[in-house]
Protein backbone atom coordinates (compact mmCIF):
# COMPACT_ATOMS: atom_id res chain seq x y z
CA UNK A 1 0.00 0.00 0.00
CA UNK A 2 1.63 3.28 -1.17
CA UNK A 3 0.39 6.77 0.55
CA UNK A 4 1.62 9.97 -1.03
CA UNK A 5 2.31 13.82 1.16
CA UNK A 6 2.60 17.05 -0.64
CA UNK A 7 4.43 19.29 2.13
CA UNK A 8 2.37 22.52 0.96
CA UNK A 9 5.23 24.08 2.29
CA UNK A 10 8.16 23.04 0.24
CA UNK A 11 5.75 21.97 -2.51
CA UNK A 12 7.75 18.12 -2.05
CA UNK A 13 6.14 15.15 -3.01
CA UNK A 14 6.87 11.93 -1.29
CA UNK A 15 5.49 8.76 -2.25
CA UNK A 16 6.23 6.08 -0.25
CA UNK A 17 5.07 2.47 1.55
CA UNK A 18 2.47 2.63 3.82
CA UNK A 19 4.42 1.52 7.45
CA UNK A 20 2.71 -0.93 9.59
CA UNK A 21 0.82 1.32 11.55
CA UNK A 22 -0.66 3.41 8.81
CA UNK A 23 -1.70 -0.41 7.34
CA UNK A 24 -3.46 -1.03 10.19
CA UNK A 25 -5.32 2.35 10.31
CA UNK A 26 -6.24 1.80 7.01
CA UNK A 27 -8.21 -1.59 7.73
CA UNK A 28 -9.88 0.86 10.57
CA UNK A 29 -10.96 3.40 7.94
CA UNK A 30 -12.49 0.56 5.58
CA UNK A 31 -14.05 -1.25 8.62
CA UNK A 32 -15.74 2.24 9.10
CA UNK A 33 -16.70 3.15 5.67
CA UNK A 34 -18.07 -0.55 4.91
CA UNK A 35 -20.57 0.36 7.84
CA UNK A 36 -21.32 3.57 6.75
CA UNK A 37 -22.00 2.06 3.28
CA UNK A 38 -24.17 -0.52 4.49
CA UNK A 39 -26.43 1.67 6.64
CA UNK A 40 -26.49 3.94 3.40
CA UNK A 41 -27.96 0.98 1.86
CA UNK A 42 -30.08 -0.42 4.33
CA UNK A 43 -31.33 2.89 4.95
CA UNK A 44 -32.63 3.10 1.29
CA UNK A 45 -33.39 -0.50 0.90
CA UNK A 46 -35.80 -0.15 4.15
CA UNK A 47 -37.21 3.11 3.25
CA UNK A 48 -38.72 1.58 -0.18
CA UNK A 49 -39.94 -1.86 1.68
CA UNK A 50 -41.65 0.74 3.52
CA UNK A 51 -42.92 2.48 0.72
CA UNK A 52 -44.54 -0.49 -0.80
CA UNK A 53 -46.06 -1.53 2.50
CA UNK A 54 -48.30 1.54 2.21
CA UNK A 55 -48.46 1.02 -1.43
CA UNK A 56 -47.84 4.64 -1.88
CA UNK A 57 -45.05 6.64 -3.95
CA UNK A 58 -42.15 8.38 -2.74
CA UNK A 59 -43.96 11.82 -3.43
CA UNK A 60 -47.18 10.78 -1.75
CA UNK A 61 -45.24 9.98 1.00
CA UNK A 62 -43.70 13.51 1.31
CA UNK A 63 -46.97 15.12 0.71
CA UNK A 64 -48.07 13.28 3.76
CA UNK A 65 -45.02 14.43 5.61
CA UNK A 66 -45.62 18.48 4.43
CA UNK B 1 3.20 94.62 -14.07
CA UNK B 2 4.54 94.70 -10.95
CA UNK B 3 8.50 94.79 -10.65
CA UNK B 4 9.69 92.75 -9.02
CA UNK B 5 6.77 90.16 -10.71
CA UNK B 6 3.55 90.02 -8.00
CA UNK B 7 4.22 85.50 -7.94
CA UNK B 8 7.56 84.51 -8.24
CA UNK B 9 9.40 88.05 -7.95
CA UNK B 10 11.27 88.09 -10.95
CA UNK B 11 13.15 91.85 -11.40
CA UNK B 12 12.23 93.17 -14.03
CA UNK B 13 13.77 96.36 -16.06
CA UNK B 14 13.04 99.65 -15.11
CA UNK B 15 12.09 102.94 -17.23
CA UNK B 16 15.35 104.22 -16.53
CA UNK B 17 17.82 101.76 -17.45
CA UNK B 18 19.92 102.32 -20.20
CA UNK B 19 19.78 99.94 -23.32
CA UNK B 20 23.99 98.84 -22.30
CA UNK B 21 22.47 97.61 -19.29
CA UNK B 22 19.81 95.17 -21.15
CA UNK B 23 22.14 91.99 -21.02
CA UNK B 24 22.79 92.72 -17.48
CA UNK B 25 18.74 93.09 -17.08
CA UNK B 26 18.12 89.88 -18.98
CA UNK B 27 21.17 87.37 -16.65
CA UNK B 28 19.28 89.29 -13.67
CA UNK B 29 15.76 88.10 -14.87
CA UNK B 30 16.33 85.31 -17.05
CA UNK B 31 18.23 83.01 -14.07
CA UNK B 32 15.18 83.22 -11.27
CA UNK B 33 12.84 82.42 -13.74
CA UNK B 34 14.88 79.31 -14.98
CA UNK B 35 15.22 78.74 -11.30
CA UNK B 36 11.78 78.92 -10.42
CA UNK B 37 10.61 76.77 -13.42
CA UNK B 38 12.86 74.01 -12.35
CA UNK B 39 11.07 74.21 -8.58
CA UNK B 40 7.97 73.84 -10.43
CA UNK B 41 9.25 70.98 -12.99
CA UNK B 42 11.53 68.83 -10.74
CA UNK B 43 11.21 65.54 -12.62
CA UNK B 44 13.66 63.86 -13.81
CA UNK B 45 13.04 60.51 -15.14
CA UNK B 46 10.28 59.13 -17.24
CA UNK B 47 6.87 58.40 -14.94
CA UNK B 48 8.26 61.24 -12.38
CA UNK B 49 5.61 63.41 -10.75
CA UNK B 50 5.66 66.50 -9.16
CA UNK B 51 3.46 67.56 -6.14
CA UNK B 52 2.96 70.76 -3.79
CA UNK B 53 5.41 71.04 -1.08
CA UNK B 54 5.68 72.97 2.01
CA UNK B 55 7.51 75.33 0.36
CA UNK B 56 5.37 78.14 -1.78
CA UNK B 57 6.31 77.58 -5.60
CA UNK B 58 8.62 74.65 -4.86
CA UNK B 59 7.54 71.10 -5.77
CA UNK B 60 8.65 67.74 -4.53
CA UNK B 61 9.74 65.41 -7.28
CA UNK B 62 8.11 61.67 -6.78
CA UNK B 63 9.74 59.09 -8.64
CA UNK B 64 7.63 56.67 -10.62
CA UNK B 65 6.66 53.71 -8.85
CA UNK B 66 7.27 49.82 -9.29
CA UNK B 67 5.09 47.71 -11.85
CA UNK B 68 1.09 47.33 -9.91
CA UNK B 69 2.06 49.97 -6.87
CA UNK B 70 -0.76 52.45 -6.59
CA UNK B 71 -0.65 56.50 -5.67
CA UNK B 72 -1.70 56.71 -1.97
CA UNK B 73 -1.03 59.05 0.89
CA UNK B 74 1.44 58.85 3.51
CA UNK B 75 2.35 61.67 6.12
CA UNK B 76 0.03 64.01 4.46
CA UNK B 77 1.81 63.32 0.93
CA UNK B 78 1.56 61.02 -1.82
CA UNK B 79 3.22 58.31 -1.87
CA UNK B 80 3.67 54.88 -4.41
CA UNK B 81 2.62 51.56 -2.19
CA UNK B 82 2.09 48.01 -2.94
CA UNK B 83 -1.84 47.89 -2.49
CA UNK B 84 -2.79 45.19 -0.03
CA UNK B 85 -3.65 41.98 -0.36
CA UNK B 86 -7.39 40.78 0.31
CA UNK B 87 -9.88 38.54 -0.61
CA UNK B 88 -7.87 36.46 -3.21
CA UNK B 89 -7.48 33.07 -3.25
CA UNK B 90 -3.70 31.79 -3.13
CA UNK B 91 -2.56 27.83 -4.72
CA UNK B 92 -1.03 26.06 -1.97
CA UNK B 93 -0.36 22.68 -3.27
CA UNK B 94 -1.77 21.66 -6.21
CA UNK B 95 -1.45 17.64 -7.95
CA UNK B 96 -2.19 14.28 -8.97
CA UNK B 97 -3.86 11.94 -7.01
CA UNK B 98 -1.66 9.18 -6.57
CA UNK B 99 -2.11 7.34 -3.60
CA UNK B 100 -4.64 6.51 -0.58
CA UNK B 101 -4.06 8.33 1.29
CA UNK B 102 -3.55 11.42 -0.48
CA UNK B 103 -1.76 13.76 2.47
CA UNK B 104 -1.37 17.84 2.08
CA UNK B 105 1.03 18.18 4.79
CA UNK B 106 2.44 21.95 6.74
CA UNK B 107 -0.22 23.90 5.40
CA UNK B 108 -0.09 27.71 6.09
CA UNK B 109 -1.60 29.27 8.99
CA UNK B 110 -1.73 33.05 7.29
CA UNK B 111 -5.12 32.41 6.08
CA UNK B 112 -8.89 32.83 6.59
CA UNK B 113 -9.94 29.41 4.91
CA UNK B 114 -8.57 26.56 3.11
CA UNK B 115 -10.95 25.20 -0.18
CA UNK B 116 -9.70 22.15 -1.36
CA UNK B 117 -11.11 21.39 -4.82
CA UNK B 118 -10.93 17.78 -5.85
CA UNK B 119 -11.68 17.14 -9.43
CA UNK B 120 -12.29 14.27 -12.03
CA UNK B 121 -11.88 11.39 -9.05
CA UNK B 122 -13.46 7.50 -8.26
CA UNK B 123 -13.17 6.13 -4.62
CA UNK B 124 -14.35 2.95 -6.69
CA UNK B 125 -17.01 0.72 -6.16
CA UNK B 126 -16.61 -0.30 -2.13
CA UNK B 127 -15.84 3.00 -0.89
CA UNK B 128 -16.71 6.69 -0.36
CA UNK B 129 -14.60 9.74 -0.35
CA UNK B 130 -12.93 11.05 3.16
CA UNK B 131 -11.37 13.58 4.49
CA UNK B 132 -9.19 13.29 7.79
CA UNK B 133 -7.38 16.24 9.74
CA UNK B 134 -4.15 16.30 11.52
CA UNK B 135 -3.82 12.63 10.93
CA UNK B 136 -6.16 12.34 13.98
CA UNK B 137 -7.71 9.09 13.93
CA UNK B 138 -9.95 9.71 17.18
CA UNK B 139 -13.04 9.79 17.21
CA UNK B 140 -14.16 13.35 16.65
CA UNK B 141 -15.37 13.92 12.95
CA UNK B 142 -19.29 14.45 13.00
CA UNK B 143 -20.58 14.38 9.74
CA UNK B 144 -23.96 14.94 8.44
CA UNK B 145 -25.03 14.28 4.64
CA UNK B 146 -27.71 15.11 2.66
CA UNK B 147 -28.23 13.39 -0.81
CA UNK B 148 -29.54 13.73 -3.99
CA UNK B 149 -29.92 11.01 -6.69
CA UNK B 150 -30.65 11.41 -9.77
CA UNK B 151 -34.48 12.94 -9.06
CA UNK B 152 -34.64 10.98 -6.18
CA UNK B 153 -33.83 12.57 -2.91
CA UNK B 154 -32.13 10.40 -0.49
CA UNK B 155 -32.50 10.77 3.47
CA UNK B 156 -29.86 12.21 5.82
CA UNK B 157 -27.22 10.16 6.69
CA UNK B 158 -25.75 11.24 10.43
CA UNK B 159 -22.49 9.66 11.16
CA UNK B 160 -19.83 10.27 14.18
CA UNK B 161 -16.49 8.82 14.04
CA UNK B 162 -12.46 8.55 13.30
CA UNK B 163 -12.88 9.50 10.18
CA UNK B 164 -15.06 12.31 8.13
CA UNK B 165 -17.21 11.04 4.66
CA UNK B 166 -16.99 13.83 2.39
CA UNK B 167 -19.72 12.41 -0.16
CA UNK B 168 -22.53 10.18 -0.53
CA UNK B 169 -22.02 6.21 -1.34
CA UNK B 170 -20.28 6.60 -4.62
CA UNK B 171 -20.04 2.51 -6.17
CA UNK B 172 -19.40 4.01 -9.60
CA UNK B 173 -15.59 3.52 -10.90
CA UNK B 174 -15.76 6.45 -13.48
CA UNK B 175 -13.79 9.51 -12.80
CA UNK B 176 -16.39 11.88 -12.89
CA UNK B 177 -16.98 13.04 -9.77
CA UNK B 178 -15.78 16.12 -7.95
CA UNK B 179 -15.89 17.83 -4.29
CA UNK B 180 -15.13 21.01 -2.64
CA UNK B 181 -14.14 20.60 0.83
CA UNK B 182 -14.40 25.22 3.12
CA UNK B 183 -12.72 25.20 5.98
CA UNK B 184 -12.81 28.45 7.52
CA UNK B 185 -11.21 29.34 10.62
CA UNK B 186 -9.31 26.41 10.08
CA UNK B 187 -6.40 28.11 12.69
CA UNK B 188 -8.65 28.76 15.14
CA UNK B 189 -7.59 27.08 18.96
CA UNK B 190 -11.50 25.77 18.62
CA UNK B 191 -13.41 23.44 17.69
CA UNK B 192 -14.26 23.51 13.44
CA UNK B 193 -16.92 23.46 11.26
CA UNK B 194 -16.10 22.26 7.40
CA UNK B 195 -18.73 21.91 4.45
CA UNK B 196 -18.35 19.80 1.35
CA UNK B 197 -20.59 19.77 -1.43
CA UNK B 198 -20.29 17.45 -4.10
CA UNK B 199 -21.32 16.01 -7.84
CA UNK B 200 -21.31 12.51 -8.99
CA UNK B 201 -21.49 10.68 -11.95
CA UNK B 202 -22.10 6.58 -11.38
CA UNK B 203 -21.62 5.18 -14.25
CA UNK B 204 -20.54 7.76 -17.28
CA UNK B 205 -23.01 10.85 -16.93
CA UNK B 206 -26.22 8.33 -16.79
CA UNK B 207 -26.37 8.76 -13.45
CA UNK B 208 -26.17 11.60 -10.86
CA UNK B 209 -26.29 12.53 -7.03
CA UNK B 210 -25.10 15.72 -5.44
CA UNK B 211 -24.06 15.59 -1.53
CA UNK B 212 -24.13 18.68 1.11
CA UNK B 213 -22.27 17.54 3.78
CA UNK B 214 -21.43 19.02 6.81
CA UNK B 215 -18.03 18.12 9.33
CA UNK B 216 -18.16 19.00 12.66
CA UNK B 217 -14.77 18.23 14.15
CA UNK B 218 -13.69 18.44 17.64
CA UNK B 219 -10.51 19.83 17.95
CA UNK B 220 -8.89 22.31 19.16
CA UNK B 221 -5.43 22.15 17.44
CA UNK B 222 -4.76 24.12 14.00
CA UNK B 223 -5.11 22.21 10.89
CA UNK B 224 -2.34 21.92 9.51
CA UNK B 225 -2.89 18.75 7.51
CA UNK B 226 -5.55 17.26 5.39
CA UNK B 227 -5.93 13.47 3.94
CA UNK B 228 -8.08 12.60 1.20
CA UNK B 229 -8.61 9.42 1.38
CA UNK B 230 -10.05 6.51 -0.80
CA UNK B 231 -9.84 9.02 -3.97
CA UNK B 232 -8.13 6.45 -6.51
CA UNK B 233 -7.70 9.12 -9.18
CA UNK B 234 -7.98 12.49 -10.25
CA UNK B 235 -6.55 15.83 -9.18
CA UNK B 236 -6.38 18.45 -6.02
CA UNK B 237 -5.95 22.15 -5.38
CA UNK B 238 -5.74 23.56 -1.91
CA UNK B 239 -6.53 27.37 -2.08
CA UNK B 240 -5.75 29.62 1.06
CA UNK B 241 -8.15 32.19 1.27
CA UNK B 242 -7.20 35.75 3.20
Amino acid sequence: MKIAIHNATTGEIIEREATKDEIAQAAKDQALVEAYLEAADKRATEKAALLAKLGITEDEAKLLLS
Amino acid sequence: MANPTTNYGWPMPTATDLVTDLPADFAAFGQPVDTSLKALNPETTLGDIAYRSATANTNTRLGIGSTSQVLTVSGGVPVWATPAGGGGMTLLASGSITASPQTISSISQDYKELVLYCIDFTSGSANSTAVRFNSDSGNNYYTVQVAQNNTTFTSGISTAGTIATVIAPDRGTVAENHFVLRIPNYTASAYKVASAISFITNDGNTTFGTTNTTIGYKSTTAISDIQIIYNTSGSYQLYGVK
